[in-house]
């Protein structure tokens, strides 16, 4: 019914009713600002570029073929409008380092992030976000925040599937690195509890 | 065997917290500024629209036309279809048009003047040009 809906705004919206895009870019707009300011961290920038992935995608409206998913080909719009934006801020440096996984660890880390509150707990997730690289960061968004496939994340980044699955290994296991470092001195005190 | 379950622990430990990350919500006036940068394009684009000058239909009656004078013109053995008048040009030659301009002196400066001006002016209509390109191309 909703793909049915999508597609009848779509088909108005190239006969040249500008006004049924509307529909589609309030159905899509949390997913795109979201993306825009989880990969930006500015909200003015975030929301600048949100708009430019509308526009962008009105104006490629013919282009839309619907073999994917309108919110997939609208992703893949804002994935490379937030890549061309942060490029321009090229002066950013992501080098943080992935730590030798110790399985023993992750429990850890796990228990001093059950011990903070929901909000806070997101806050310190989404700062430690922030230190991946931009691919690694945008992968990570897709498949756990999104809830996209491997495939749909394939359609977006023009990567394959191999690549795809590896970066998303490296970016757990760099992520699990960056919130050690971040929850240190709660996991020290803890052991000194212990 | 090992490494696969540290890629279940990792998945694990992601999708625990990644899920509970905040949808974040774009200002209320997110959808009507698009919606005006939209009505803008969509505008521009009309006006953009390319319209002949002439259209078919002037063509045609323009061609019609021409092809009936020229018709009638040579069926008609009598008289001329259009007699132009006959005109005196002789009055110009009285006017002596290079004697009074061999009489202008212009100095230096104002013809500087004229030249720069001629030049900054020459400059314009092209910046001008280069930005109407620009604010109509999309």
């Amino acid at each position: 019914m909703t793909k049915l809906t999508e597609e009848y705004y779509i088909a108005k919206t190239l006969t040249g009713d500008a006004n049924a895009f509307a529909y589609l870019i309030d159905k899509h707009k949390g997913l795109v600002y979201s993306l825009t300011l989880k990969m930006l961290k500015n909200k003015e920038e975030a929301e600048e570029v949100a708009q430019d992935v509308f526009i962008k995608a009105y104006t490629n409206l013919a282009k839309f073929k619907g073999d994917a998913k309108f919110s997939t080909w609208l992703y893949k719009i804002g994935y490379y409008a937030c890549l061309d934006a942060l490029k321009k801020n090229s002066n950013l440096q992501y080098n943080s380092p992935i730590d030798e996984i110790n399985i023993n660890y992750i429990s850890d880390v796990e228990t001093v992030l059950d011990g903070i509150e929901r909000e806070e707990r997101a806050r310190v997730m989404s700062n430690c976000m922030d230190k991946l690289p931009e691919d690694e960061k945008a992968i990570l968004l897709f498949f756990y925040f999104k809830e996209l496939s491997l495939k749909e994340i394939v359609e977006i980044t023009s990567l394959t599937e191999v690549n795809v699955k590896v970066k998303l290994h490296r970016a757990r296991k760099r992520l699990l690195s960056i919130v050690k470092n971040h929850v240190e001195p709660a996991l020290i005190e803890n052991y000194g509890r212990k | 065997m090992g490494e696969n379950k540290h890629m279940k622990e990792l998945d694990a430990f992601a999708k625990k917290y990644l899920t509970e990350l905040p949808e974040n919500v774009p200002s209320a006036n997110f959808t009507a500024n698009i919606m005006k940068n939209i009505e803008q394009l969509a505008a521009a684009k009309k006006t953009m629209v390319y319209k002949p000058l002439i259209s078919l239909k002037g063509w045609l009656f323009i061609v019609i036309a021409i092809a009936g004078v020229l018709f009638r013109s040579m069926k008609s053995t009598t008289k001329e279809f259009f007699a132009l008048p006959e005109m005196n040009f002789s009055f110009l030659e009285q006017l002596n048009f290079t004697s009074y301009i061999e009489q202008i002196s212009i100095s230096s400066t104002t013809a500087s003047i004229v030249l720069v001006f001629g030049f900054m002016f020459l400059i314009q209509i092209l910046y001008l040009k280069g930005f109407y390109t620009r604010k109509f191309n999309f």
